[in-house]
């Protein structure tokens, strides 16, 4: 479980708190400049904030720009980066995870020479070959086509169902809002909604949220 | 040039810090030591000689100064030193490089080198970027505030970089 409880980071977060249960999927939403990469980035501990963050396991960030995150020569040696364990335990790791995430015919590759959804699927890779108890992704869809896009969905279908914690922020709420457990909006780096996904999909103002909003929630899962 | 090339040969799979401390030795060893040495690992490696032909100008006419100035064995040595360079920089991941160097200059130091190679192409990209804007904007000679602005997005970019390397690293 985490528990953020009163976190403030300058003037960018005003007295954050919310309770994210294990295997949920939470979705943080809210105005482009309204505080959700600065919030994730404060959880992960990488910005110094007042206020607590509690998490029972590991908690790991997928960057909004994947480039920044891809440290490797090749798919492989990005893959097994930082791997803490023995060379054999390091192949077998970093084999399950390539199939895993459809990387599995790329591992010789360069990352520079993949498209942008394969990018971005070697950086959600990257961490979850670390196995986090909680996965915060940080606007996964930008600069992402259609089948970039399905790719990274079916991605975290496959991690909910696995019963990992994901925490997404994004501002294209429809794309994901029928995987989403709980949802977090934020305004001016305030929450200003927050609860369960159903609760809130009925009951928030998605225009004044800055999210455009279409349809039912169960159509909402951008298949 | 001066750029890693994958392969299976013995030189590409031996140890990256054995491989540096040889290339400082080699590197005091008169010409008739080294340059035959050389030679025959940049055969075993098949270093393409020819893709690099085009690229290397600049050592030929430095190579050639030195010949006149200084004698053909200079020359030689010169020539020695060059390809040895080649040699390791082809045969040797950076990565590996930087992963073998941890145990001896600490993890900071690995973790550096890192990201001073992941930032080389960044540069590269964001300097040639920055140049064509300016040009789509009508900028006829690119002059005043273009190493600043580069400057400006490198810092940002470097401290992203190492934002993400400490997620990584942890």
């Amino acid at each position: 479980m985490l528990e953020v409880n009163g976190l403030c980071y300058k003037n960018i977060l005003h007295n954050i708190s919310f309770t994210v249960p294990d295997g949920s999927f939470t979705m943080i939403a809210g105005r482009n400049g309204s505080g959700k990469s600065c919030l994730l980035r404060c959880i992960k501990g990488l910005y110094p904030h007042s206020g607590h963050v509690t998490c029972s396991g590991s908690c790991a960030l997928v960057f909004q720009d994947a480039d920044t995150q891809i440290i490797g020569q090749t798919v492989e040696r990005d893959l097994s980066f930082g791997l803490k364990c023995s060379k054999e335990e390091v192949t077998v790791k970093v084999h399950a995870i390539a199939e895993e995430f459809g990387l599995d015919k790329l591992l010789e590759r360069r990352p520079s020479t993949l498209s942008g959804g394969e990018k971005r699927r070697l950086a959600i890779a990257d961490v979850a070959i670390t196995g986090p108890d909680v996965l915060m992704l940080d606007e996964p869809f930008a600069n992402l086509d259609y089948p970039g896009i399905k790719s990274v969905i079916e991605l975290l279908q496959n991690l909910k169902r696995k019963g990992t914690t994901v925490i997404m922020v994004s501002h294209e709420v429809e794309k994901v809002l029928a995987l989403s457990d709980q949802i977090i909006i934020l305004d001016q780096g305030a929450i200003k909604m927050q609860g369960d996904a159903d609760e809130v999909f009925s009951k928030a103002d998605w225009s004044d949220a800055g999210i455009r909003v279409t349809g039912k929630r169960e159509d909402m899962l951008w298949l | 040039m001066f750029s890693y090339r994958p392969s299976k040969s013995f030189v590409h799979r031996a140890n990256p810090i054995l491989k540096l401390i040889l290339l400082f030795g080699f590197a005091f060893c008169p010409w008739y030591v080294s340059l035959p040495v050389m030679v025959a690992l940049a055969i075993a490696i098949k270093l393409p000689v020819q893709n690099y032909l085009r690229n290397s100008i600049f050592f030929f006419i430095l190579g050639a100064l030195i010949w006149v100035s200084n004698g053909w064995q200079d020359a030689l040595e010169f020539v020695s030193i060059i390809l040895s360079g080649m040699i390791l920089t082809d045969s040797t991941d950076p990565e590996d490089l930087a992963h073998s160097l941890k145990p001896i200059l600490g993890e900071t130091f690995s973790l550096g080198i890192s990201i001073t190679l992941a930032m080389l192409p960044v540069t590269m990209e964001t300097a040639s970027q920055a140049r064509l804007a300016r040009k789509a904007r009508g900028e006829r000679f690119i002059g005043k505030g273009y190493l600043t602005s580069i400057m400006q997005i490198l810092l940002d970019k470097a401290d992203e970089y190492s934002l993400a390397y400490r997620c990584r690293m942890e």
